[in-house]
């Protein structure tokens, strides 16, 4: 109840704040421009709270439950991806100005036929992303009220369509940057709280040792679903009153919504799927299992690295910096904002690991970072805890796909639509009442998405959104900007091999079902370490061979020549007035 | 340049405004006739200021505006100047982070070694590189702006 | 297998550290001679905005010194036929004007070079044993000398006797331009005028009045609001590119609404509300600012009291502008004719030919007023448009 009320408040909270934050009303007495402009620590905290998705929050520390500390490595490359942006990409492309994706392909290459393309892969990579963010809504009420998991990814869906459509919070920088300061709250806090009580990290062994999970107390499990569960050693059970003893090694499967009672000290069965794994295996960085194997853990840190600068929500903000010189300060502080915030994920998975381990048998490893405060520290300051930790989910999973619901809107309502009417031009309030409608039908398929895909994991879901985004916008934006020879048609067959590549891997993975023990199923299930370097030689293949004669220099001249330099603005253009003092002919 | 050829009739068309104003030659406006020695002083003027504007250098950042293959020679060094940087930046901080995972696949050592009760392994993966990304990020983003701030000092002066 | 891995992993820890001390510590990159060269050059060029305006004491001060870092000399001035315009060196004082225009004066043809040397100077310590004398020449007549001292009579070499000359023709060219440059001073006035047709004369005047009703009850304020003035007017004058942002164009409004102020006091109430998001929008150049002059003039001026509000939306993609004024308003057909430049609202028509040129038909100017209830019209920009660009 408390969990829900928190959640209330901050759905509430942020819708206010949206409504309150555009009235900055002043008289012009003590009006300056120069000082409503957004400061570089705003804007990186806008940027980072609207980064910080389910994923984050939610999804590796769900992850690292669930196949061990190599989990880590994607909140290391979350934050790594906003290095290779401010390296690469952020003050040359606030210098070319351009707002969306889109604007900036089809501004830089000159080329109107090519945006389409970039729409489509806008509205594929939002799509992805979007899918795991209702996954965790539905995960999240579904822990906090009991209530079926669609019922959440129905409420949260409607809320953010609703929020859009209306045109709440959206888009306004203040309201993201308060709400990345409340999930940094809400999930450091409880943290620290629960490490303090416990005096750092219980149960050692299960973590770090030879010892698999096992119940901390008597732990009484009712199954969603009927499930096979794998026993990794001879472990004695009671189902629904009846005990049941069962060999290490064997699967059994479990029946759904009879309470299943786990003794103390008992090993917890494992939900078929999962690799059961003693502390020494799970705590191995790389290789513990088939699923941290190093080509897994290479591909997916060039899928964060380098996806980052393709995700369609992040280049919307960087235009709210004044100049190049300031994005590349707002990204230096959205690296140690995000640092800051990576920090406490880890201590769930841990903790997780000790005082949930039901969880690797119900199968919602995702859910760890909302039950655990319960679970450990039983009573009111437990449930306070929970509350936060489900008020923070919920602001994660607001911002996240309000951000992604506005462009997936934009896009569509803006490139799709007048290509399907065939129209040029369509007045402002045509305009308007097209993104609503956008909003609204792009919240559909998602949605339905993530009623399917339940069982997958959130970090692996967000993963394959990155892997998408790497190998087309990330080639495209480091061969456009750097790279004078970059043609259309260059860049158009780059992204369009990355994107079929990517995503026909994923797919495969999918319907041939988790292997990922062979190099090649690693590949299948993050495939960035192939798909990225295959777009970057086919774009400047298919660019060197081109007839077109590509000179991008004018869009160079834009993306690199610094500000202030009299190409704006200069004293002494201003040589027509007064100086020229009267003289004698 | 000959030294009697008439001004061009036409300016190119991206010249700044500035030098669409060169005045075609200006005659005495007093009212009366010009007299030979005005008109002749006039001929030799135009001759004087046709000569004098080719000498009148353009300066970089004009060229840089109009996107002449001059303007592009600065933008180019400082191109080639900021990816350098960028890529140092990138080797800066990805030889360490790029070799991690396999030093951490093939060491298990590290795993068996124990710090504070948590496997030095773990130490590794979660506390070193958010300070080394921060560190480079800021080093970077310092010297990408003495960068820009050179140029711009190259192309004023 | 742990031989290859440690030299893996310590190759990359090496590369590591060595691109981190070059990220730390930037290599020199120039060596001593280019950047000699680049300052002498550097000084060269410096001197030339300067002497564009002509000979004068000022524009000698400001060149003597960049004069005497080319030649090298001790000392560097600058005569005209009357008097010492300029002295560039340290320690001279016991020399008086005088004595170098003197030493000027010694210089008897136009067009030579002349060196002076053995100049015996009693004061102690005093270093200066020669000169060089270089004429000024601008169409043939001379009308200056360039004066460059030096120590040692034996030790002055040809090399600094003929950057003497070189640098004193290039003096002198500077001159013969700023003498043609002064010829085209009509021109400019003459385009002056048409600038000043982009501010409304009905402004101009007003602001001016209201300035001079201020000299003398408080002189400060009225001094504060001429700057005001000129800085209003130097934007709407600077030439180059017809976009700016919208900060720029804001920053613009804002002085424009000071100097309304003036007059008005607080019977002009201004409310902007501007989203930050949106400063950096691109816009033409001055098509906010008619619209806020048309809100004051149409909302306040014939009351003689008002309110204006100026909003600025994030909507997506896109940016809408609002300025509302609670003045006399207008009917629907009044409206139209304005915006199909039919009207005789020249501003606003002007405005909208010019969003829409820029922007295309989807965007433009919107009016919404009832006559009697007050004006709102409505802008609204794309954030972004491909060779839009406020440079």
């Amino acid at each position: 109840m408390i969990a829900l009320a928190a959640i209330g408040a901050v759905t509430l909270g942020t819708l206010g704040l949206g409504a309150w934050g555009v009235r900055f009303v002043r008289t012009t007495s003590d009006l300056l421009v120069a000082s409503r402009a957004v400061t570089a620590w705003w804007n990186a905290a806008a940027i980072s709270g609207e980064y910080l998705s389910a994923a984050s929050f939610l999804g590796i520390a769900g992850l690292e439950l669930q196949l061990g500390a190599s989990a880590l490595w994607q909140s290391l490359g979350f934050t790594a991806g906003y290095l290779a942006l401010l390296l690469f990409v952020a003050a040359p492309l606030r210098r070319f100005g351009s707002y969306t994706i889109p604007d900036f392909v089809e501004a830089r290459l000159n080329r109107s036929w090519i945006r389409p393309l970039a729409s489509a892969i806008v509205i594929l990579i939002s799509g992805f992303y979007l899918v795991p963010q209702l996954k965790a809504a539905g995960l999240a009420l579904q822990v906090v009220t009991a209530a079926p998991y669609w019922v959440g990814v129905a409420a949260v869906a409607a809320i953010v369509t609703i929020n859009v459509a209306i045109g709440g919070m959206r888009g306004i920088t203040y309201v993201q940057a308060v709400q990345f300061w409340i999930k940094v709250f809400a999930i450091s806090v409880p943290a620290c709280v629960l490490l303090i009580h416990f005096g750092g990290l219980p149960g050692r062994a299960a973590l770090f040792g030879d010892q698999l999970p096992r119940a901390p107390h008597t732990l009484v499990v009712r199954l969603p679903a009927a499930t096979r569960a794998q026993f990794p050693q001879t472990a004695t059970i009671e189902i629904g009153g009846r005990d049941l003893t069962v060999a290490g090694g064997t699967v059994r499967t479990l029946p759904a919504r009879v309470p299943i009672v786990i003794g103390r000290g008992t090993v917890v069965p494992v939900a078929e799927g999962t690799t059961p794994q003693t502390g020494a295996t799970w705590s191995r960085a790389v290789g513990g299992t088939s699923e941290s194997s190093p080509v897994l853990v290479y591909s997916l840190l060039i899928a964060t690295f380098l996806g980052t600068m393709g995700l369609p929500h992040i280049l919307v903000r960087f235009y709210t910096n004044p100049d190049g010189h300031a994005a590349r300060h707002t990204t230096v502080r959205v690296l140690s904002l995000l640092g800051l915030f990576y920090t406490f994920p880890a201590v769930y998975g841990a903790l997780g690991r000790v005082l949930t381990p039901q969880l690797y048998l119900t199968g919602q490893a995702d859910s760890v970072v909302l039950e655990l405060p319960r679970a450990a520290w039983p009573g009111t300051v437990g449930t306070l805890l929970g509350a936060l930790t489900a008020a923070g989910a919920f602001a994660a999973f607001l911002s996240t796909s309000s951000g992604l619901l506005v462009s997936l809107a934009g896009t569509i309502s803006h490139d799709v639509w007048p290509r399907l009417r065939r129209e040029r031009q369509a007045g402002m309030s045509v305009r308007r009442l097209r993104f609503r409608v956008a909003a609204i039908v792009a919240m559909v398929a998602p949605a339905l998405l993530a009623l399917v895909a339940r069982s997958i994991d959130i970090a692996i879901l967000v993963g394959w959104a990155f892997a998408i985004a790497a190998s087309t916008f990330c080639p495209m934006f480091l061969l456009g900007i750097w790279w004078t020879g970059l043609s259309a048609r260059g860049a158009a067959a780059g992204m369009v091999a990355g994107a079929t590549i990517a995503t026909a891997s994923i797919f495969t993975g999918l319907t041939l079902g988790g292997g990922q023990a062979t190099i090649i199923g690693a590949l299948l299930a993050q495939p960035a370490l192939v798909s990225v370097p295959i777009a970057f030689v086919v774009m400047v293949g298919v660019s060197l061979r081109d007839r077109e004669s590509v000179r991008g220099s004018d869009a160079m001249l834009a993306l690199h020549a610094p500000e202030g330099l009299g190409l704006r603005l200069a004293e002494d253009d201003l040589d027509v007035p007064a100086e020229v003092a009267p003289r004698r002919m | 340049m000959s030294a009697e050829r008439e001004p061009p009739p036409r300016t190119p068309p991206r010249r700044s405004r500035r030098q669409e104003l060169w005045p075609p030659p200006l005659r005495a406006g007093r009212g009366e006739r010009a007299s030979r020695a005005e008109l002749r002083a006039g001929r030799q003027e135009r001759a004087t200021r046709t000569e004098l504007r080719a000498l009148r250098l353009r300066s970089p950042r004009q060229e840089l505006a109009d996107s002449t293959a001059h303007g592009e020679v600065y933008l180019r060094r400082l191109r080639r100047a900021q990816l350098q940087l960028s890529l140092l930046a990138l080797v800066a901080f990805g030889a360490v982070f790029g070799v991690m995972p396999v030093a951490l696949y093939l060491l298990p050592q590290l795993h068996g070694a124990h710090l504070l009760g948590v496997p030095v392994a773990v130490w590794i993966l979660i506390v070193p590189m958010p300070p080394v990304f921060i560190a480079i990020g800021w080093l970077y983003a310092r010297r990408a702006d003495a960068l820009d701030a050179a140029f711009r000092e190259l192309v004023e002066k | 297998m742990e031989v290859i891995l440690g030299v893996l992993v310590g190759w990359a820890t090496a590369a590591s550290a060595i691109a981190a001390l070059r990220l730390i510590r930037p290599p020199r990159v120039i060596s001593s001679e280019q950047r000699a060269m680049q300052e002498a050059l550097h000084a060269a060029t410096a001197t030339l905005p300067h002497l564009r305006q002509g000979l004068s004491a000022e524009s000698a001060a400001r060149t003597v010194g960049h004069l005497r870092t080319l030649t090298q000399a001790l000392a560097v001035a600058l005569v005209d036929r009357e008097r010492v315009l300029a002295f560039a060196g340290d320690g001279f004082e016991h020399h008086a004007d005088a004595e170098w225009l003197e030493l000027a004066g010694r210089a008897t043809r136009d067009d030579r070079l002349q060196v002076e040397s053995r100049i015996a100077c009693s004061h102690p310590g005093c270093p200066i044993a020669s000169a060089v004398l270089a004429p000024l020449v601008v169409r043939g007549e001379r009308v200056g000398t360039l004066l460059a001292l030096f120590a040692g009579a034996w030790r002055l070499t040809p090399e600094e006797t003929r950057t003497v000359g070189d640098v004193a023709s290039l003096v002198s060219a500077e001159l013969a331009l700023a003498e043609l440059e002064a010829q085209s001073e009509r021109l400019a006035r003459a385009e002056l005028q048409a600038l000043r047709a982009q501010i409304s004369p009905h402004f101009v005047y007003n602001a001016l009045a209201a300035i001079a009703g201020y000299i003398h009850s408080s002189p400060e304020e009225a001094r504060e609001l001429l700057t005001e003035f000129a800085e209003f007017t130097r934007y709407a004058f600077r030439g180059r590119s017809p976009y700016v942002t919208l900060a720029d164009e804001l920053n613009y409004v804002e002085k424009y609404l000071r100097l309304e102020r003036a007059r008005f006091g607080d019977r002009l109430e201004v409310r902007l509300q501007v989203a930050p998001e949106v400063l950096n929008a691109v816009l033409p150049m001055l098509s906010l600012q008619p619209l806020v002059e048309n809100a004051v003039r149409h909302g306040v001026e014939r009351r003689g009291r008002g309110r204006v509000e100026i909003i600025g939306r994030d909507i997506d993609a896109d940016v809408e502008l609002q300025v509302y004024d609670d003045g006399v308003g207008m009917d629907n057909d009044r409206a139209a004719e304005i915006l199909s430049g039919r009207g005789s609202g020249v501003g606003l028509t002007n405005v909208q030919a010019r969003l829409q040129a820029a922007f295309g038909p989807a965007y433009g100017l919107e009016i919404d007023s009832t006559p009697g209830r007050g004006t709102t019209v409505t802008m609204t920009l794309p954030k972004f448009r491909a060779g839009v660009r406020a440079a």
